[in-house]
Parts: C-alpha cells; sequence; structure tokens
C-alpha cells in the first residue's frame, strides 16, 4: 500500500518534470527538469525492488552524464529563450506522431495479457554480481572497452585544434 | 546430200563471220584484197554447190525434183510447230542459182571498185551475211523462216546503204529504207497473224499448225473456204503479204526509199536493189502461188499496182539526172512488170523476167559504177558524154544491156517481157475481166518508156564528141580493171543468151524454163485456167517490139541528133509537167508531210505529256515525299523528341520536389524515420489480424 | 494493492513519447541528446519492469545497467561533438546543421 502510493507520487513527479524538460524553451531548466527526471527513475528502481541499479543510475546518470549536460550547455547556448520548434517541422507534426506512438504503446499495455505469477521481489546484488560475472562477462568486458574507447574519442573530438585558441 | 543444202547459205555466214571479227586486222596487215577474196571464195563455192544440185535435180523425174533437209524443230509453241527446214526444189534452186551466181560476180567486182575503202572488212562482212540472208529466204521451206530471211535482207539494206555513215545523208537514207521496210513487214504480219487463225479454224482444236509450203499447199483448198465477214481469208492474207512486198520490193506506196538508197556503194545497188532483195516479194509470191489462185481479188490488186509502178516509175526516168536514180526509177519500173506477172497468175513468167532483170540490171549498175569510178566520183549525166571511145568496155557492156531492157527482140529481155505483156493480156479472158486489159495497156506504155528513158540515158552518158566535165576529170579518166571490166562482160553476155531458156510455144518449142517450174506453178495454173491464144502471141510480139523500136527512134531524135540537151524546148513548153516529174512528182514532200510530220507531232505531243504530265507527277512525288519528310522531321523533333524531353523533365521535376526531402536536417530524418517505423508496425499487426482470420 | 506491470509500462511509454517529441521538436543539439536520454531511461524501466513483474531473474538488470553505460560514453562522444561543432559554427542550432541538404 505504502508502495503503491509512493509509486504513483514518483511517477507523477517524473510525469510532470518530463514535460517541463519537453516543453520549456529554456534550455537551463529543461535540463535541471531532466535531471530531476533521472532522480525520479531511480526512486522507481528502488520501489520496484533494484536498489543496486537505483545507485548506479543516480551516480552514473545523474552525477556524470546530467552534469556533462550542463558542461555542454554552459559552453554553448545562449541563455536565451530560444524558440523550441525548428523551422520545417512545427510542435503539430511531432505532437501527432509522438501521440500517435504514446497510444499505440498504451493499447499494447493495456492489452496484452500479461502473467504475473513469477514476480521476482527479490533481486538481490548477489544474484546480479552473479549473473554479471558469468553469463554476461563479455559485456562487462566489453563495456569497459567502449568507455574507453568513447573516452578517447571524445577527448580527440573536443580538442582545440593546432593554431587554434 | 542434203546437207550441202546447208552448206550454201552456211559459207556466205562463215565468211560474214570472219570478216566481221579479224576482217579489220586482215585488211591492215593483208590489205584489203584479201576480205574480197575471203567474200568471194564462200559465195562462189555456193554456187557451184547449187549447180551441182541444179544438174542433179534435173536428173531426177520431174514429180520428184525436190530435196529437202530438216535440219530441227525450231518453234515448238502450243499448236504452232516450225521446223528448221531448207529446200531445193526447181524454183528454189533458180533463185539459188541466181543469188550466188549474180552476187558472186558482184563480190569480184567489189573488189576492184572499193579498193580504196578504208573499211572493206566490214562491207565484205556486210555483203556476206546478205547473202547468207537471201538464201535463207529462198531456201526456207516454211514462212516462218523465210520472214527471217526477209527481215534479215532488210537489215543488210540498212547497213550497207548507211555503210558511209559518216555522212548523215546517206545514213538517213539507210533508216529510210528500214523504216520504210517495216511498215510493209507490219503488213505480211497481220498477214501472217491471219493466216495462222486460218489454219487453226480448218484445223481445229487438236491439230498441229505448220506453216511449210507443202503442208500450206495441202490446205489451200480448205483454207479458200474461210472467210471472216464478207472477205475470205486468202483475199486478206494475199493483200497483207502483197504489203509487205511493196515495201520489200519498191512498189507503190512503199517506193521511196529505193531512189535515196542510191546513196550505197554501187556494187550494193547492183546486187541488192537490181538483183536479189528486191525480188524477193516477188519470189514470196510465187512461191504462195497456191494460196493466191484461190483469191482472184488480191491478184489483180497485185497486177494493177505492178502496172501502175511500172508506168510511173518510168516517167520518172525521163526527166533524172543522176545516173544512179535513173536505174533506180528502172528497177522500180521492172518490178512492177514483175508483179503485173504475177498477179496474172503467169508465174513462170514473173520469175523469168526476174532472172532476166538481174542479169542486165546488174550489169547496168555495175557498168554505171565503172562509169562514175571513171569520171572520179561524178553522177550528174549532164555533167559527162563522150565517154564512147573512151571507156569502151563499160560502154559495149552497157549497151547491150540497155537494149536487153528495152526489149529488143533477140535479146533476153525481149523474151521475158514479152511473155508478161501476152500474160497479162490473156488473163482478162481469164478471172482478172477488164483490169487485164489496163494491165496490159499500162505495160506497153511502160516498155516504151522504158526504152525511152534507157537510151536517153545511153546517149547523154556516152555520146557526144567532148566530156562535159572539168579539166582534171577528163585528164583522169580511165578504163575500169580487169576485175571489174571482166564482171561486165560475164552479165552482158548473160544478158544476151539468158532468155533462150525461156523461148515462147509459138515458136515450136517447148519452154524449158517454164516446164523446169512446171511442178511448183502447175496445179495453180489450172485452177485459174487463164486460156492461150497463139494469134494474139504474135500480135502482142509484135506490139512489144514495136514499142521498144518508137521508144529508140525517139531518144534517138532527141538526144543523138539534137545534143545532150535536146530535150531543152520540149522542157520549156511542158514546163510545169517537166517540173513536177523532175521533182518526183513531190511524193517524198507529201509523204514528209503527211506522214512524217503527223508522227513528229504526235511524238512531240508525247513528249510534252512525258515531260509536264509523267515528270510532273514524278516531281509531285518527289515534293510530296519532302514534305513528309519534313513532317516526319518535326514529328521527330517535337513529339519524339518532346516525349523524351518529358520523361527527362519529369524526372527531374520529380527528383526537385524530392530534394525537398533532403533538408539535410536530422531531425527531419528522424521524424520519417519514427513515422516510417509506427505505420509499419501498425500494417503488421494489421496483416496478422487478417491472416489470423 | 500492488503495483502492477501495466502501470510501470506505462510511465515507461509515456518517457518514451516524451523523448521523441523532445527529438523531433527541439532545435538545440543538446536538447535533442537530452530526447535520447529520455527514451533510454524508458528503455531501462521496462527492462526492469520486467524483470520485476514477469520473471524471477536479474538478466533485465545487468541489460539495464549496460544500457547506462553505454549511454554514458555515447553522451561524451556526443557532446563532444557538438562542442566542436559550436566552435566552428559559433551555434548550436540544428537549423543551420544542413550541409548534407539536397
Amino acid at each position: 500500500m505504502f508502495f503503491k502510493v509512493l509509486f504513483y507520487l514518483v511517477s507523477l513527479g517524473i510525469v510532470g518534470l518530463t514535460l517541463i524538460t519537453a516543453l520549456s524553451p529554456n534550455i537551463i531548466r529543461s535540463v535541471f527538469s531532466l535531471l530531476g527526471v533521472m532522480i525520479g527513475v531511480a526512486c522507481l528502481y528502488g520501489i520496484m525492488g533494484s536498489q543496486y541499479l537505483a545507485v548506479i543510475q543516480i551516480m552514473i546518470y545523474v552525477g556524470g552524464i546530467m552534469v556533462l549536460f550542463i558542461f555542454a550547455v554552459m559552453f554553448t547556448s545562449k541563455i536565451q529563450n530560444v524558440e523550441i520548434t525548428n523551422r520545417s517541422l512545427g510542435k503539430v507534426q511531432a505532437g501527432i506522431i509522438s501521440l500517435a506512438v504514446f497510444l499505440m504503446l498504451v493499447f499494447v499495455i493495456l492489452y496484452f495479457p500479461f502473467s504475473q505469477e513469477n514476480m521476482g521481489e527479490h533481486q538481490s546484488v548477489e544474484r546480479l554480481g552473479k549473473v554479471i560475472s558469468t553469463d554476461y562477462l563479455p559485456f562487462l568486458l566489453g563495456i569497459g572497452i567502449i568507455l574507453l574507447v568513447s573516452l578517447v574519442g571524445a577527448i580527440t573530438i573536443a580538442r582545440p585544434k593546432k593554431g587554434e585558441d | 546430200m542434203e546437207y550441202l543444202l546447208l552448206l550454201i547459205p552456211i559459207l556466205p555466214l562463215v565468211g560474214s563471220m570472219i570478216n566481221g571479227t579479224i576482217g579489220y586486222f586482215i585488211q591492215k596487215r593483208y590489205g584489203g584484197e584479201v576480205n574480197g577474196i575471203i567474200a568471194t571464195s564462200t559465195i562462189s563455192i555456193s554456187f557451184l554447190i547449187a549447180v551441182y544440185l541444179f544438174i542433179s535435180l534435173l536428173n531426177q523425174p520431174v514429180e520428184d525434183r525436190k530435196i529437202l533437209l530438216n535440219l530441227y524443230n525450231w518453234v515448238f509453241a502450243g499448236s504452232l510447230s516450225v521446223d528448221f527446214e531448207l529446200i531445193m526444189d526447181p524454183l528454189s534452186a533458180l533463185m539459188v542459182l541466181v543469188v550466188s551466181g549474180v552476187g558472186a560476180l558482184i563480190h569480184l567486182y567489189s573488189i576492184g571498185y572499193m579498193h580504196s575503202d578504208k573499211s572493206q572488212w566490214r562491207y565484205f562482212s556486210y555483203l556476206n551475211l546478205f547473202a547468207f540472208s537471201m538464201l535463207i529466204l529462198v531456201m526456207a521451206d516454211n514462212l516462218l523462216l523465210m520472214f527471217v530471211g526477209w527481215e534479215g535482207v532488210g537489215l543488210c539494206s540498212y547497213l550497207l546503204i548507211g555503210f558511209w555513215y559518216q555522212d548523215i545523208d546517206k545514213a538517213v537514207a539507210g533508216m529510210k529504207a528500214f523504216i520504210t521496210n517495216r511498215v510493209g513487214d507490219f503488213g505480211f504480219l497481220i498477214g501472217l497473224f491471219f493466216l495462222i487463225a486460218g489454219i487453226r479454224m480448218v484445223e481445229g482444236e487438236g491439230g498441229v499448225v505448220s506453216l511449210s509450203f507443202g503442208y500450206l499447199r495441202e490446205i489451200s483448198e480448205r483454207l479458200s473456204g474461210v472467210h471472216f465477214g464478207s472477205f475470205g481469208l486468202l483475199t486478206i492474207v494475199g493483200l497483207l503479204f502483197f504489203v509487205g512486198a511493196t515495201g520489200k520490193s519498191a512498189q507503190i506506196p512503199l517506193y521511196v526509199w529505193l531512189p535515196d538508197a542510191m546513196a550505197g556503194p554501187t556494187p550494193v545497188s547492183a546486187l541488192i536493189h537490181a538483183a536479189t532483195m528486191v525480188t524477193a516479194g516477188v519470189y514470196m509470191i510465187a512461191r504462195l502461188n497456191f494460196l493466191y489462185v484461190y483469191s482472184p481479188l488480191a491478184l489483180t490488186v497485185v497486177a494493177v499496182v505492178g502496172a501502175l509502178t511500172a508506168l510511173y516509175a518510168a516517167t520518172m526516168g525521163f526527166a533524172q539526172t543522176d545516173i544512179k536514180k535513173v536505174l533506180a526509177y528502172s528497177t522500180i519500173s521492172q518490178l512492177g512488170f514483175m508483179f503485173a506477172a504475177v498477179g496474172s497468175a503467169a508465174f513462170s513468167s514473173g520469175v523469168f523476167h526476174l532472172m532476166t532483170h538481174a542479169f542486165f540490171k546488174a550489169c547496168l549498175f555495175l557498168g554505171a559504177g565503172s562509169v562514175i569510178h571513171a569520171m572520179s566520183g561524178e553522177q550528174d549525166i549532164r555533167k559527162m558524154g563522150g565517154l564512147k571511145n573512151r571507156i569502151p568496155r563499160t560502154y559495149y557492156t552497157f549497151l547491150i544491156a540497155s537494149l536487153a531492157i528495152a526489149g529488143v527482140p533477140g535479146l533476153s529481155g525481149f523474151f521475158s517481157k514479152d511473155e508478161i505483156l501476152y500474160r497479162s493480156f490473156m488473163s482478162a479472158y481469164g478471172f482478172m475481166g477488164v483490169w487485164g486489159y489496163i494491165v496490159f495497156f499500162l505495160l506497153i506504155v511502160a516498155a516504151l518508156c522504158t526504152a525511152f528513158y534507157m537510151f536517153r540515158l545511153v546517149f547523154i552518158t556516152f555520146y557526144g564528141s567532148e566530156v562535159r566535165a572539168g579539166e582534171e576529170v577528163v585528164h583522169h579518166i580511165h578504163e575500169s580493171p580487169r576485175s571489174m571490166t571482166s564482171v561486165l562482160i560475164a552479165l552482158s553476155a548473160l544478158s544476151v543468151i539468158g532468155g533462150y531458156v525461156g523461148l515462147p510455144e509459138i515458136f515450136g518449142v517447148h519452154s524449158g524454163l517454164e516446164g523446169f517450174l512446171s511442178p511448183v506453178f502447175e496445179e495453180s495454173s489450172r485452177i485459174l485456167n487463164v486460156p492461150s491464144s497463139h494469134t494474139a502471141e504474135w500480135i502482142i510480139m509484135l506490139l512489144s517490139v514495136g514499142a521498144a523500136v518508137v521508144g529508140i527512134y525517139g531518144a534517138y531524135r532527141i538526144y543523138y541528133i539534137n545534143g545532150y540537151d535536146g530535150a531543152k524546148p520540149i522542157r520549156e513548153r511542158i514546163a510545169p509537167v517537166h517540173y513536177i516529174v523532175e521533182n518526183k512528182y513531190f511524193v517524198d514532200e507529201i509523204y514528209n508531210l503527211v506522214v512524217i510530220d503527223t508522227v513528229k507531232i504526235f511524238s512531240y505531243l508525247l513528249s510534252q505529256f512525258d515531260k509536264y504530265v509523267i515528270d510532273g507527277i514524278v516531281n509531285l512525288a518527289g515534293r510530296i515525299t519532302v514534305v513528309f519528310a519534313d513532317l516526319d522531321g518535326i514529328i521527330d523533333k517535337y513529339i519524339v523528341d518532346g516525349l523524351v524531353n518529358i520523361v527527362a523533365q519529369g524526372i527531374k521535376f520529380i527528383g526537385e520536389r524530392m530534394r525537398g526531402l533532403q533538408t539535410g536536417r536530422i531531425q527531419d530524418y528522424v521524424y520519417i524515420m519514427v513515422s516510417g517505423g509506427f505505420l509499419g508496425l501498425i500494417l503488421i499487426r494489421v496483416l496478422i489480424y487478417f491472416m489470423n482470420r | 494493492m500492488e503495483i502492477t506491470i501495466r502501470e510501470t509500462l506505462l510511465i515507461a511509454a509515456f518517457l518514451f513519447s516524451s523523448g521523441i517529441f523532445m527529438i523531433l521538436t527541439r532545435q538545440n543539439a543538446i536538447a535533442i541528446l537530452m530526447g535520447v536520454e529520455l527514451i533510454l531511461n524508458a528503455v531501462n524501466i521496462n527492462f526492469v519492469a520486467f524483470d520485476r513483474f514477469l520473471f524471477d531473474r536479474v538478466d533485465g538488470n545487468v541489460a539495464a545497467i549496460i544500457n547506462i553505460m553505454l549511454a554514458a560514453s555515447e553522451v561524451a562522444v556526443a557532446l563532444a561533438i557538438v562542442i566542436c561543432i559550436f566552435r566552428s559554427l559559433k551555434t548550436a542550432e540544428t537549423d543551420r546543421l544542413d550541409s548534407l541538404r539536397g
């Protein structure tokens, strides 16, 4: 009961913040509300029993990625009210297609016969660790390599050119 | 032995081929005389063979005097079957002897006469070719083969008349001969078609039509029953064949080519236009006697036309001043006599006169050639005279021949002409009625005229003390070489003795010639049943002698006593008449106007038609094609190219519109991707839904 | 009452749609990348939801973890690119980034 209420509260928060993210003309506001979305999602993970994932979410997404976003925004945008829509695609068309997609998904979700027999309530860290290091070891290692590569790549791309300021 | 028959015409043909192909080189290397020798030898050998065959014929009994040689079946077309068949019967034997004998003499004469000519090889080739054609003509055993020879001699006549073709007048004379001849041949052909039609009617559907003389003789009686409308077949055929004869043998109305034919070398005139080719018409009628006897009408026409021609042509001799032209008209006149003879059903008489005429006319022509040769080419008798003692051999032979043609008793011409006069008179009591009298009268007067103009010629040409030509010419006068004078002598001798083969019955002997020819003519004569009368024969003989005497005396009075221009006072008195006669009654001019100008107008009209109408149509077609081509060009340019351009532009248009999709903005692409994906999913769902139904 | 899977998935769907909306609409390059982040998060929620409510396994969590890592590296590179663009064009408006046009 408690979790349900909590769930609904968190959900509400997520929805609201998402709306702000999508519709706000102010880019900073947008970034920060996205930050809030991330936190909300982390809470959601916690409610659903994946505490470890929630922490990971906070650490990486909020602490890393969103900070990166903020830095990027600081570097590049003029902090003023720029129109959110571009010239060729208006709000309407985008709205239609998004709505269409949303409705389709809703339709599927509501009418799919989910069978809730096996509920994994306990998703302990041990289980996670065991699986990730045996069944999915290659992925784990791969991820490491990818991170390294992207690190190098990002630095290379963003490096100031010779003779340039 | 029959193959000897083939040899007779083939030898001259071979000679003609030799001279025609390598003759030029022979002449260049060895001289023209060799060409002449080649030509003369071929025809002389033919003559000898003919003599041999003639003798062997005489050794046969009268009914059997016939040698046939059938070489092969020449024409085989439907029901018409014609063979290449040669015959030697009394008539053809006689003709062959005359043609090859006189022909050989003339070939010999030509060697001397043409000795300075550049193209002797051509001359002798043509001459031999003529001999070949003429021999085929007289030796053919059917009408078609005879017609081949008929055409062949016409061709050679053209070739030889126009021998010196570099002179346009001479070439034109050759053409005139050929074309006039052709007109006659056209009539002949129509007659031939009628004959074939008639034979088919008689023979019925399945029968074979042959044109051989033996066959025709057999069915002649049946043919006489065939009629086209109110005209008998044989009358039509006879008249049409006679049209051909008038062309070939220079009778009214197709004689006009003969005087102009004097443009050819004199030996040619002697051979072709005196002795042989022109007699083809007479021979033809004689050969077809069994057809003609069934048509008294045709015979009458032949006789009347012949007699008219005889007198008409004789009058021309009064005013002509070219020695050869006088002889030309004389030939036409004598041919008229021959036709009058055969027209009176006196076939053997006609052939007899043919033979004697060949002798003395050839002699006269060759003598004229000799005179011309002596006078360095002069042919106008007003510029001659005084030649009697200067070229004696020529003079004496000429004189003898003139006496013969005038009908002086004792010489050949007298016998043959007399027979014609008698027979034509008697035909009045046979089938010709009053026409017979008319014919006889015309002939008597013509005989008188003949004597007159011939001796006019003799007196003007040879008599007088002075030669009326320039110094140069007179100085050059000389007798002709042996090769020429020997021929003259031979011919004049024949002119004398040639008549004794045909002595009339009143002298108590049977005419040898008539007897000889009887197998050919006997039957026909019996059909027509012309009576005979010794009394009439004597009277007529006297009359003909009288005519000859009067004629000669008249010429003597005018031209000997009064000199060469003794006719001057007479001429002045009848100036208009003389003018007409001198200009040959303006017949040539009339023909020119009536016939030739008409043809010219017609051909001009046709050429204009061709130029404007036909060429116009062609040009129009051309222009229409151009219009269509332009149209095609336009179509191609605008429609075809247009289509191509439209396609290209359409694609360009679509491309440009499509370009708008490539905005370069990622968001637009994302939009498309999302929409596409979304729609795809919907589609799959729908498909699944329908598949599960 | 329990939390149903449907509700969770609905949230995820909402996030997904919003992410699409953001991608299609915003003309700031960084905003677009934020949209991508939203989508990735929606996916992660899905993974976790399936794990929690449908199977008694942790594979979904693993997928979510890997997803987060990938998102991190991808954002790093993407933002580096954006900075680069900003350096040359002095603007981050996607409207201007149309050299692929035509």
